[in-house]
């Protein structure tokens, strides 16, 4: 089902869109070395739902189909969907490269991970044509950032790899195989420092946090929508990706907790929710049944699209 | 696994889990108080260390729900009244209506058996409060409490209210219940169930029967107790079998109700989470990052929601500095909590000593 260089290759338009994303979204796109992450994604063009992946802060779409490991992306497309993994970006930015990526009578589902799923709520507060949204340790809130994150504030790296490995590893991960790290490092970092700035103005010395537009956002969609995360996730734990951790009860959003006492395999740590061998087992069957449950099959009549 | 389980539950019934763990008593006295209602409280006294530095105030320590004094005082190095004493701290240990040496409701003739939340905090928690300044002769006194112990004292607060607390130390006790975890969200909707058969859950019975089970976690549920990577196996064990007791389902109704994101009194009349807000002592909420019994944001939300211009609140995991993933009892029962949880319980009680 996945295009690997052969086969169905991209349309056109998502070829365009990929240029554009490149462009536009002004992250550079991801790295020649991993061709399969490229602007024309992954499964076929005509399927029925197409997926748009957003990485999370510090790291470009190689993320989600490392070489040699695979990934959420081909996992999506393994299950019939478009996949398309976009660089993050501001919201305005990515509103107009998920407008580009939309086809008629095709549902498009938007995927955020992290910083990347915040970005992806501004696009949607900025009209993004979506029809459901899965936010993976999405942050609906900001402020009372714990000791770690402070740490990374003050070193304000030029990317992740400028981290001091211990404070690396306890803000992103419980314990990723070097089979995965070491493509992660060569393949899927992208620059961090502003990413941070902004994440710091954002919590503005709040001692705890509290709602962020985000959260405004996802009330304001009002579609399904799917929010998972890990409690042992440092950078965005469930204490931020809850609306219910803000008091918000929001009938077509539903939350999921990644960890032991949902039956999860293993605690998560952030990177671990999309890049972890596990995430395969763990979290991709959770994300296909959402689908299936919230995310119908298009109308095939002709003027249903919306696109 | 299965076998493991049979042979615990027959052990149990010939009253062997406590003997199989057998655990020794600190305290240096035991007092048992009628509370005027037919129920009993039971303070077991930790007295300062001698040459330990003076100390203003007497603590007093509670514990959390379906508990008793165990849940704070198991071995000599799980002990938080232990630990107090040394520093100085005259110490007493709440033992709440039905739990421990507080006596149990006899088969017949007894008080009723169904009692709330607010009984424990209009009832039980003053007399034990007012037993203390009386013993000691002090103005006030510092609370501590784990779980249910910290929402007593919620609800004491805006209840009775007054001066006799001079802080609050609230570990792993959410303003409200929120089930995060599906696990304990299934658990909730069963309460329902229980409540046909029973006035008063059995956990004590069930938990010393499964003690030699308890550790490691092989169920889910038994990740909403704790972290099982934090505990010691011997005190896991031992926890299960002397640590937990029968509880009113009238406790448990009341904080099962409160998944709706408001904690209320038993009639329904006031509502203990907008409440807070109302409250001026000053309260330090102790949160652990894998709790799912009381998650990080139940605390947090507790402490947005206090009036008080004096509060902390800290999350005891990883990226806090901390050593391990802290769940629901490992908060204080866990391997690395006397080394890295109870001096910051303590440096805040100093602090308003």
């Amino acid at each position: 089902m996945t295009d690997r260089g052969g086969g169905q290759g991209p349309t056109r338009r998502e070829a365009l869109a990929g240029l554009g994303g490149a462009l536009l979204l002004g992250c550079g796109g991801p790295r020649p070395a991993v061709p399969r992450a490229s602007g024309g994604g992954w499964g076929s063009p005509d399927a029925a739902v197409a997926v748009a992946l957003v990485p999370t802060l510090g790291f470009g779409p190689p993320i989600f189909d490392l070489p040699g490991v695979g990934g959420l992306a081909p996992s999506l497309a393994r299950a019939g969907h478009r996949v398309h993994a976009l660089a993050s970006a501001d919201g305005p930015a990515l509103a107009a490269g998920l407008r580009a990526l939309r086809r008629a009578g095709q549902r498009l589902i938007g995927v955020g991970h992290g910083w990347g799923g915040a970005e992806l709520l501004r696009a949607v507060a900025a009209g993004a044509p979506v029809d459901a949204l899965i936010l993976i340790a999405t942050p609906l809130g900001f402020g009372g950032e714990q000791r770690a994150v402070q740490a990374l504030w003050a070193r304000r790296p030029a990317d992740w790899g400028a981290l001091p490995a211990p404070l690396a590893r306890r803000l992103l991960t419980r314990g990723l195989p070097e089979r995965v790290r070491a493509p992660l490092i060569a393949h899927a970092r992208v620059p961090l420092a502003s990413t941070l700035d902004r994440w710091r103005e954002r919590a503005a010395g709040r001692p705890v946090p509290v709602p962020d537009e985000g959260l405004a956002a996802l009330r304001g969609f009002g579609g399904p929508a799917l929010c998972v995360s890990s409690p042992t996730d440092a950078l965005f734990p469930p204490h931020v990706c809850d609306p219910a951790a803000f008091g918000a009860r929001l009938a077509t959003v539903e939350h999921r907790l990644v960890a032991p006492v949902d039956g999860a395999s293993r605690h998560f740590g952030h990177l671990d929710l999309v890049a972890h061998p596990e995430a395969r087992s763990t979290l991709d069957p959770t994300f296909e049944a959402w689908i299936a449950a919230h995310v119908p099959p298009p109308d095939p009549s002709p003027a249903a699209g919306r696109g | 696994m299965r076998v493991l389980l049979s042979l615990s539950i027959a052990l149990s019934t010939l009253g062997c889990g406590r003997w199989l763990y057998p655990v020794t008593e600190r305290a240096t006295s035991v007092e048992v108080l009628p509370t005027g209602d037919g129920w009993h409280i039971a303070l077991h006294r930790f007295p300062p260390a001698p040459g330990a530095a003076a100390r203003r105030l007497p603590v007093i320590v509670c514990h959390g729900v379906t508990s008793n004094r165990r849940n704070w005082d198991l071995t000599e190095r799980l002990s938080f009244p232990a630990h107090l004493a040394a520093q100085g701290f005259d110490v007493y240990v709440l033992e709440l209506r039905g739990s421990g040496a507080a006596g149990r409701r006899p088969l017949f003739g007894g008080p009723p058996a169904h009692y709330t939340l607010d009984d424990y905090a209009t009832v039980d928690v003053p007399v034990a409060v007012e037993a203390v300044r009386a013993r000691t002769g002090a103005p006030a006194v510092h609370w501590v409490g784990h779980s249910m112990g910290g929402i007593v004292m919620y609800v004491y607060l805006q209840r009775v209210g007054g001066d006799a607390i001079r802080s609050v130390t609230a570990v792993g006790s959410p303003v409200h219940v929120l089930p995060q975890s599906r696990t304990l969200a299934d658990a909730v909707d069963l309460l329902p169930l229980f409540e046909v058969f029973f006035d008063t859950l059995p956990v004590g019975l069930v938990s010393e029967a499964a003690a030699p089970v308890a550790w490691p976690s092989r169920l889910p549920e038994q990740h909403l107790v704790w972290n099982d990577q934090n505990m010691d196996p011997g005190a896991a064990r031992a926890l299960a079998a002397h640590g937990t007791h029968a509880i009113s389902v009238g406790v448990m109704q009341q904080m099962a109700a409160s998944r709706d994101g408001h904690l209320r009194s038993a009639d329904g009349a006031t509502d203990y989470t907008e409440g807070l807000a109302g409250v001026r002592t000053p309260i330090f909420f102790v949160a652990g990052n894998v709790d799912h019994l009381a998650p990080p944001a139940t605390l947090l939300e507790g402490y947005r929601r206090l009036g008080a211009a004096d509060k902390r609140v800290e999350i005891v995991g990883p990226a806090n500095g901390y050593r391990a993933d802290y769940g629901h009892v490992d908060l204080v029962m866990g391997r690395h909590a006397p080394d890295e949880v109870y001096p910051v319980l303590t440096e805040w009680i100093v602090r308003h000593d």
